[in-house]
């Protein structure tokens, strides 16, 4: 394949996973990386390399405008930062351990779980009233703005969120994804926090936890920019654009399509990788 | 609950945020027309991990191929710049939280001293290790 067939492939790919990315809430990684992979052939290696730069990328911008308006809890973002960055050296270090088949399964099971919660809708968690001792000698609980006046929260079983987080980090750093949708479920379910500060904040922290396990992968020639490159900008383009179409969209039928995709996209993951073909 | 310190801190990281990601993608872009014109009929094979792409991972010898090597040839040239593109993207999150260390000294609040310091050693770390 010549060089510019191939950046214009990977470039139209990486749109299409921005824009169902952003359209399901999963972000762009998780799609970009099997589709690479199955559809290209490109090594997983390289594809886990470029989409870890896509969602620094990505994560990026849309914590510019979160943190901007106050919707990102800082305080929180870096104590989790601590238990992020941690499981994210933790999965780079493992991946190169690892055979492609291996991450192959590994990543179908995560698609999966992922295929599994975009299906479903979500259900409003009970915000706790007391804080927990640790949060507050953190100052963990905060303020956001709503259409209704700005609210407090407060924030609860902090060793839970932390230890959940650590979670995330490893499968950020041995999948090269961005773990949004972990993140989330420490910070809303476990921790208490709303649900619009929990994925403002998870933003916020993503870019911290990929460049943890990105110098790594950088080290190892994992990261190629003839890969990474179009893979950033595809996804970028395709998550702006998705952002736009988002409020005139039919979110639920949409979710549960891409709920089949993501679920056939793994299963073929977890087959290939289990056939060793990747 | 959010004091003016906080707000301004704020303000200032997403600043950063903004600036970066327009960076990396702007480098990213020159280099891509540069080594696409340069080179948009070479083969190109990612089939299986070679190890070659170690050559990228030096940000000094990427930073001379970008600007200085005379002998390189224009393919090169623009995968270098469009690599001093993704560096100026993973520098980006590492400058944010420098920030925020430098945000925390001032206000004096030394637990989120302690605790920004533990998440910039661990990507040092990451950074130096090996």
């Amino acid at each position: 394949m010549s060089l510019l067939l191939f950046t214009l492939a990977v470039f139209g790919i990486a749109i299409s996973a921005g824009l169902l990315g952003s359209l399901t809430g999963l972000g762009g990684a998780i799609v970009v990386t099997p589709a690479l992979s199955l559809l290209l052939g490109v090594d997983l290696r390289y594809a886990i390399g470029a989409s870890l730069v896509s969602v620094i990328a990505t994560s990026s911008g849309a914590a510019a405008a979160y943190v901007r308006d106050g919707l990102s809890n800082i305080r929180v973002g870096i104590f989790l930062e601590v238990a992020t960055t941690a499981g994210a050296i933790t999965g780079a270090l493992l991946s190169g351990r690892l055979s492609t088949g291996a991450l192959a399964v590994i990543f179908g099971v995560v698609l999966l779980h992922s295929a599994w919660t975009i299906s479903r809708t979500r259900e409003e968690t009970p915000r706790p009233k007391q804080d927990g001792r640790l949060a507050r000698w953190l100052r963990l609980d905060g303020t956001y703005r709503t259409p209704e006046g700005e609210v407090d929260y407060v924030v609860t079983k902090e060793a839970g969120g932390f230890g959940l987080m650590y979670v995330a980090g490893v499968l950020s750093g041995l999948l090269g994804i961005g773990s949004g949708a972990l993140k989330v479920i420490a910070m809303d379910r476990v921790m208490g926090l709303p649900f619009k500060v929990s994925t403002a904040t998870s933003s916020f922290m993503i870019g911290v936890t990929a460049v943890a396990s990105a110098t790594i992968y950088l080290k190892r020639g994992y990261i190629r920019p003839e890969i990474a490159l179009p893979v950033m900008l595809g996804v970028l383009a395709g998550s702006m654009v998705g952002a736009r179409l988002l409020p005139r969209m039919p979110v639920k039928t949409l979710r549960k399509i891409f709920a089949i995709v993501v679920a056939v996209i793994s299963a073929q993951m977890i087959i290939e990788g289990l056939r060793g073909k990747l | 609950m959010r004091n003016a310190e906080d707000v301004k801190m704020a303000l200032v990281l997403s600043r950063t945020l903004r600036v970066g990601v327009v960076l990396a993608v702007t480098a990213g872009v020159i280099g891509a027309v540069l080594y696409l014109s340069a080179g948009a009929m070479a083969p190109v094979e990612f089939h299986e991990f070679k190890g070659d792409g170690v050559l990228f991972a030096h940000p000094g010898e990427v930073l001379r191929n970008a600007f200085t090597s005379e002998s390189i040839s224009l393919q090169a040239r623009g995968a270098s710049i469009a690599e001093l593109g993704i560096f100026a993207l993973i520098l980006t999150p590492i400058l944010r939280v420098v920030l925020s260390f430098v945000g925390f000294l001032r206000e004096r609040d030394w637990i989120y001293v302690g605790i920004t310091s533990i998440v910039l050693a661990s990507l040092m770390w990451s950074i130096f290790l090996r």
